[in-house]
């Protein structure tokens, strides 16, 4: 947002290296690796919604519940009505979006500890609701047998089943560009200014006539649109969900992820949830330990990069000043 | 008829009355001075009239208007702008930012023309731009403009809260110890701003402590002690008042 334009080609090249890789890399790795990117890419779109609620200083742990109402919508309506995954994903999205139209008007009332605690009650109400009525929502065991992606006929021509792994995860690849490339647009936009100003100083905001509570609405509706459809991304392809994959350990793998990654830009988070999913692939033979290295990962995190990965670059030149290595750079004003 | 008038204004917060039916009425154009000895309830009363706080009775009227309920937003828009005592400023933009987001009631363009980046929000923002920077030289602020507004000193910090004051466009200005912590040059430089924006028309209520900034800006001043107006008139009147000499000297 701020860049200037010595980081503008390296900004530049590092997207396309990164571009680069989610191209080749399905072509090479095995079914397991492709599952897990696929993975990756949905929980892309998770935390980058996320980014849009902490714009605004609220750290909301409801955002995975919402993730659920997405992925709930997507299974009922494929299963009783046989709707479309395209049409599922927008319809994800907007139901995700109206439960949290319904739960931020008393959540943005709030703020700081009683808005984390308070979004964290809403989050586990939603889930109740999964567990409580088994007549649409099926219960503690979920729902099964959610219909695929389908496949991708042009007249006789060709028949594509979208959902075997290199398709699906191509599709995959466009749903997240797009819900990506919205989101950035937002963030880049007058309304990210005024979102960024607001999280700065609420009370300065509202003297200067800003509507504070409208667009924290908005940053939190918006936020919950593409969470659901993420979730409906995730129905469609795990084909069962339950309300134990919307939990607590889920939030706090987010929560990890946006932490470890920063959240003062827009690629911060991404930073965060790719490092940690590679780290958790490398590690995955010690399954036990998973947690406590996370832990730790988060502790060295907060301790030496307190703004998380994202703050890395910038620290680069004051580390190499640090250890007395004379830097040509262009004189401050 | 009053620009703003305070009738009858009361908050209690429990047992304590921190502004105790306060009377003030203040006319477009002026300068209006607030003092009073510390705790005397003059920020609350700035948190009254600006729609920070609800006033326990009484009520709030802008042009004849009851506003009481307003919230600070919508009373932003009616042209009640505020400062704050401390530094109040988006400290990590830049300060054409600042003055920018400051423009927001000047926005008119709704939130899908600012999501889509139509040509409308574009000529918007071109114009939101220049007018930041002619407000950013009238405040003597250009030369700063793509500094990080957290790292001015202090002076130019409170001079760029008052800039982003004027973006909106105030038809009332309230200035909440606007001179605090500035050395002498600033405050005499602070208060001749203070004055070209009186004759520019904008009117003007102002809380600060000090004196010779106060008795040389201000048209009228209010004096207010234990949450009561006790004095209002000219620097003059208020000088040789004998309520006011007792609360600053202190009697009992």
């Amino acid at each position: 947002m701020r860049g200037n334009s010595a980081s503008l080609p390296i900004t530049l090249i590092s997207w396309i290296a990164v571009i680069a890789v989610f191209l080749v890399l399905p072509f090479v790795v095995g079914p397991y690796l492709l599952e897990v990117m696929i993975m990756l890419l949905i929980n892309i779109v998770v935390v980058a919604s996320f980014r849009l609620i902490t714009m605004t200083g609220g750290w909301s742990l409801a955002h995975i519940p919402l993730v659920g109402v997405g992925a709930y919508s997507a299974a009922l309506l494929s299963k009783h009505f046989g709707v479309s995954f395209w049409l599922n994903l927008p319809l994800g999205g907007l139901t995700a979006a109206f439960v949290a139209a319904a739960i931020c008007y008393p959540l943005l009332r709030m703020k700081g500890f009683a808005f984390f605690i308070g979004s964290f009650a809403a989050g586990e109400a939603i889930r109740l609701c999964w567990i409580r009525f088994r007549n649409p929502f099926g219960g503690p065991r979920g729902l099964i047998d959610i219909a695929g992606a389908g496949s991708l006929r042009v007249a006789g021509l060709f028949s594509l089943n979208l959902d075997s792994g290199i398709p699906f995860y191509f599709l995959t690849v466009l749903v997240t560009l797009i819900c990506l490339y919205l989101m950035h647009r937002l963030g880049d936009s007058r309304i990210g200014v005024t979102l960024e100003a607001i999280h700065i100083h609420d009370n300065l905001a509202k003297s200067l006539g800003i509507p504070v509570t409208k667009y924290r609405a908005l940053a939190f509706i918006a936020g919950g649109f593409f969470a659901g459809v993420a979730g409906a991304m995730l129905a469609h392809r795990l084909r069962t969900i339950d309300p134990h994959q919307f939990g607590f350990t889920t939030t706090l793998y987010l929560l990890l992820w946006a932490i470890v990654g920063g959240t003062t830009t827009f690629a911060g988070p991404l930073l965060g949830i790719v490092a940690l999913t590679a780290i958790g692939e490398l590690i995955r033979r010690f399954s036990e330990w998973v947690p406590l290295i996370y832990g730790v990962i988060l502790i060295v995190v907060v301790l030496f990069f307190p703004q998380g990965l994202e703050s890395l670059p910038a620290r680069i030149p004051f580390l190499l000043k640090k250890y007395g290595i004379a830097q040509k750079g262009k004189p401050r004003k | 008829m009053a620009l703003l008038e305070l009738a009858g204004l009361t908050k209690r917060f429990g047992a304590l009355v921190a502004v105790d039916e306060l009377n003030v009425s203040i006319e477009r154009g002026e300068i209006r001075g607030l003092i009073g000895p510390n705790g005397s309830g003059k920020t609350t009363v700035f948190n009254l009239a600006t729609g920070f706080y609800r006033p326990s009775a009484g009520r709030v009227l802008w042009q004849g208007e009851d506003v009481t309920l307003l919230s600070p937003e919508r009373r932003a828009k009616l042209g009640i702008i505020r400062t704050f005592q401390q530094a109040a400023l988006f400290g990590e933009m830049t300060v054409v930012n600042n003055v920018i987001v400051a423009c927001h009631l000047h926005l008119d363009v709704g939130l899908a023309g600012q999501f889509l980046k139509t040509p409308k929000m574009r000529a918007v923002q071109r114009r939101i731009e220049a007018r930041a920077d002619e407000i950013l030289e009238l405040m003597g602020l250009l030369e700063v403009k793509h500094e990080v507004a957290g790292d001015l000193p202090h002076g130019s910090q409170r001079v760029l809260g008052i800039a982003m004051a004027l973006a909106s466009q105030p038809q009332l200005l309230l200035l909440d110890e606007p001179a605090a912590g500035m050395n002498p040059v600033e405050t005499e430089r602070l208060m001749s701003i203070i004055r070209m924006l009186r004759d520019k028309g904008t009117t003007m209520f102002l809380v600060e402590h000090d004196m010779k900034a106060v008795m040389s800006t201000c048209d009228r001043i209010t004096v207010m002690d234990f949450g009561q107006g006790i004095a209002e008139g000219t620097p003059h009147e208020v000088a040789k008042n004998a309520a006011v000499i007792e609360a600053y000297l202190g009697g009992g």
